[in-house]
């Protein structure tokens, strides 16, 4: 957990993103889709009414072609609307025979074999338990995604291929089945089989460390509440942020002491459901010293809380403290205070403003700097149980393999089996390793810098030898190619999202560090991640497979 | 048996395209036919004539590239249809890993059916084909005809009105296949529609009303079995215990119209000869084709 901001998920963005992804696929699959079939049409025509009138076999094409289009359509988005829970429920218990008899469960053997062997490399008793935890929890949740993802990985990318070419499937579609069902069917019964596989690798694992590390399953983690954090400078003045003391990654920030500056975290939904059992609110804090000067080496750099409500202009300062470098200071705070005019007040009634709590950080060490991010203060709401954690980060890796299927198994509609093992691999090695390089390619930051416009624009200057820095003249076919290019770009803008960021699924982070894994930055993104990869897998993978005549050749 | 169509094709063809759409085979050509309810259809032609083609396009398997089908009222591509056919695929293209209880149950539930009486019709099913013993081992160990007889099983699993059969009695001994001809009789006799295709001309001839003949993907003959087989040259009197007198009379009869009476006894034609002089002409004629009058 050290440097790392967990960012609350941003349903406003995300759903954005979403909508202009999905619109603009959907929106070239439909002009692909259409002007497939009008050619198809037409074509036809031409070979029925003769090369003696193009103009005649267009029209018909234009209109066969059309009607045809809008058919498809209609039918395919009440096929996806009316499914029979039978029939894909039968679909996906066969595909869970199939697994199974496939000897997909061998998996679980694999799974045994390593924790046989892991006891050697891991177990030094002589270690601190307390760095042991970190290490046993990071392989018991590595381990579960690398074995549970190759296995899905081949079964979703091979099955319906393989389906088709052994003709099975040929019987299967004589029935009354829709498309969409023997999809969705497919999508489930694969995920049944991992889920299967997850849920008893999960328990084994879970059982194992309890084994291993008989002080885990008396562990609690934390479940921090983060809020938000501004600065200001040693004037008092509001600031983008504090002063950098020297990182290249600057992730914290400073603040210099004895002066007016100060970090301001401000907590939103603050209730008595967060106090601990006293009654307290706790705040946990994790802040970072920097000394210009050796100071008193024996006390450490001091720092003082101060809690404010804005609209009711109280301030009441909290007894200041030494900072605990390294380690995480935990303080909690009695209800009643004393404001800076020494009248009494309550920290939940008088302090807390709506449910929102400020509290300012200040530096009373002079020359002494004290760095901090957003996530190193935070309330620590009641503790949860490791179990409760572990298991919400082993639901992250469900979810991550289930993104996996669903999209291999749409890709494997359309593409045979070493096809589609390839697209979704990629998919998998981008997702690990290259969203950033992407995203500074498309955004034109760093050394991708993009210039030149669009593809036409870019094409346009390709063939007039433009260089790319020089603006376009204005004119209309200028306006022309621009407005053209506006959607590619705004589509190459957000491609990144085109490729799921598997990082979001991973859980270990937290558990391993002993917190629970929030809901907002850790559920809730990795739940919308799946869901928005879901619907438009879905809707291709069926007019694929629709379009298909299913005969191998 | 009425006249109604169960199955209506207008003008149906098919051509097979490879993945750039570069044109391989036509194998079907302008097929128009009608298929009466309650009628036993015969598909006849030699291998690669386009029968397999014209099943597949009738179910929605394959996309027809000019013409329409319909089938049971609705076209061909609608799934809902169905519901009341029952296919047997040429080959038995089924689950391998399955066993035959574990087959049928899982057809059975594509189908809008109770739990009791998709077990109900499984039980009956595996009986029917004389799978009983076989009825929990995987597909992957059955022999040809067993299979077969499977294959079978799951195309009668929801009971349809409109059976869809390529070439029944292939791979099945001669017991299987006589018990497969007295099958469709049985179905014919609850109602059923039944198209067949087969080369077993005898097969066909036992069981079908009406067939039609392909060559090259082109209806060559359509019509009733026992029209097609009448010998027009011949005439044959049926009489129960004619004395030898009146064969007399009649031989003198016939002499007085100048006829000859070749053998008393029914006519030595067959199906086999039919469909070999057919095939025969077409391939010295292959322009003509026969027109088909009832239809469209
Ligand atoms: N999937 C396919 N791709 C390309 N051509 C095909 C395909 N299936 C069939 N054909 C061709 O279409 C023609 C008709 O084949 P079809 O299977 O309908 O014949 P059939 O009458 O059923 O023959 P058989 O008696 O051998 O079963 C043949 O020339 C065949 O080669
Ligand atoms: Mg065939």
């Amino acid at each position: 957990m050290n440097d790392y901001d967990p960012i609350p998920f941003n349903w406003l963005m995300g759903f954005q993103t979403w909508g202009i992804v999905c619109g603009l696929m959907f929106l070239g699959a439909v002009i692909l889709a259409f002007a497939l079939q009008v050619l198809s049409h037409t074509l036809q025509e031409f070979e029925q009414i003769g090369p003696g009138k193009p103009r005649r076999s267009l029209f018909q094409g234009l209109r066969n072609g059309s009607a045809a289009f809008a058919n498809g359509l209609i039918e395919g988005f009440q096929d996806l609307f009316w499914m029979s829970p039978r029939r894909v429920g039968a679909i996906s218990v066969l595909v869970f025979r199939e697994s199974v008899r496939r000897k997909t469960l061998l998996v679980l053997v694999v799974f045994a074999i390593c924790f046989l062997f892991a006891g050697w490399f891991l177990s030094d008793p002589n270690r601190d338990p307390l760095l042991r935890i970190p290490i046993y929890v990071t392989f018991v949740l590595t381990a579960i995604s690398w074995l549970i993802l190759p296995a899905v990985f081949l079964l979703s990318c091979w099955g319906l291929p393989d389906d088709i070419k052994a003709r099975s499937l040929h019987t299967v579609v004589t029935k009354p089945v829709k498309r969409s069902e023997i999809l969705v069917g497919r999508i489930l019964g694969v995920t049944m089989v991992g889920t299967l596989v997850v849920a008893v690798m999960s328990v084994v694992g879970f059982l194992w460390l309890v084994r291993a590390l008989p002080e885990v399953s008396g562990i609690q983690t934390r479940v921090p509440v983060f809020g938000t954090i501004s600065f200001l400078d040693r004037e008092g003045k509001p600031a983008k942020e504090g002063i950098n003391v020297g990182d290249i990654n600057m992730f914290r920030s400073y603040i210099e002491g004895d002066t007016a500056a100060r970090a301001i975290w401000k907590f939103s939904g603050v209730s008595p459901r967060l106090l601990n059992k006293d009654g307290k609110l706790v705040l946990e804090s994790k802040i970072q010293g920097f000394r210009t000067h050796k100071g008193n080496l024996e006390r450490g750099i001091i720092f003082q809380y101060t809690f404010v409500n804005p609209t009711r202009n109280i301030r009441a300062k909290f007894q200041p403290f030494e900072i605990a470098e390294f380690r995480d200071s935990i303080k909690p705070i009695d209800n009643d205070l004393i404001d800076e005019q020494n009248h009494p007040v309550k920290l939940m009634t008088d302090i807390v403003d709506n449910g929102q709590l400020t509290v300012e950080v200040a530096c009373l060490s002079t020359g002494q700097f004290l760095g901090m991010a957003r996530p190193d203060v935070f309330i620590r709401a009641q503790d949860a149980p490791f179990a409760a954690s572990f298991f919400k980060a082993v639901l992250c890796i469900w979810l991550m393999m289930f993104l996996i299927i669903v999209f291999a198994v749409s890709v494997s509609t359309i593409v045979k089996g070493p096809v589609a093992s390839f697209l979704t691999g990629v998919i998998i090695v981008l997702g690990v390793f290259g969203r950033d390089f992407m995203q500074s390619l498309v955004t034109g930051e760093g050394d991708h810098k993009w210039n030149g416009g669009g593809m036409l624009e870019s094409a346009y200057r390709i063939v007039t030898h433009m260089n790319p820095m020089v603006p376009m003249e204005k004119g209309f076919w200028t306006t022309v190619v621009q407005v053209l290019d506006t959607p590619m770009l705004l589509f190459a803008g957000h491609s990144r999202a085109i490729i799921p960021d598997f990082e979001t699924f991973q859980m270990a982070k937290f558990v391993a560090h002993g917190y629970d894994v929030p809901w907002n930055s850790g559920l809730l993104p990795a739940i919308m991640h799946t869901l928005a990869f879901l619907v438009p897998c879905v809707v291709l993978g069926y007019f694929c497979l629709k379009s298909r005549e299913l005969e191998s050749k | 048996m009425s006249t109604e169509p169960v199955i209506q094709i207008r003008n149906l063809s098919k051509v097979y395209r490879d993945f750039w759409g570069r044109k391989k085979v036509r194998a079907l050509n302008s097929l128009s036919l009608d298929v009466r309810r309650g009628e036993v259809f015969g598909l006849l032609g030699p291998n690669g004539s386009g029968k397999t083609t014209t099943l597949k396009l009738l179910l929605g398997l394959l996309f027809p590239t000019e013409g329409e089908v319909s089938i049971l009222g609705k076209p061909a591509s609608d799934v809902s249809k169905n519901e009341r056919i029952g296919y047997l695929p040429e080959e038995s293209y089924l689950y391998r890993f399955l066993n035959a209880e574990e087959t049928l149950d899982f057809y059975g539930r594509l189908f809008k059916m109770t739990p009791a009486t998709r077990k109900q019709r499984t039980d009956e099913l595996i009986e029917m084909v004389g799978l009983k013993g076989a009825r929990r081992r995987q597909l992957k160990e059955y022999s040809k005809g067993m299979t077969r007889r499977i294959g079978l099983a799951q195309a009668l699993i929801n009971d349809p009105e409109l059976i869809l059969l390529d070439e029944p009695t292939s791979g099945l001994d001669p017991l299987g296949s006589r018990d497969m001809k007295d099958l469709i009789l049985k179905l014919k006799a609850q109602g059923k529609t039944i198209v067949m295709c087969s080369h077993l001309l005898a097969d066909v001839q036992d069981v079908c009303d009406r067939i039609a003949i392909l060559y090259q993907g082109e209806l060559k003959v359509l019509d009733r079995v026992d029209d097609l087989l009448r010998n027009q040259e011949m005439t044959q009197i049926r009489a129960s215990k004619l004395p030898p007198d009146a064969i007399k009379e009649i031989e003198a009869i016939a002499a007085r119209y100048g006829a000859k009476i070749h053998e008393i006894g029914q006519p030595q034609n067959t199906l086999e000869e039919l469909f070999l002089k057919v095939i025969r002409d077409s391939a010295e004629r292959p322009g003509q084709r026969f027109v088909n009058t009832s239809a469209s």
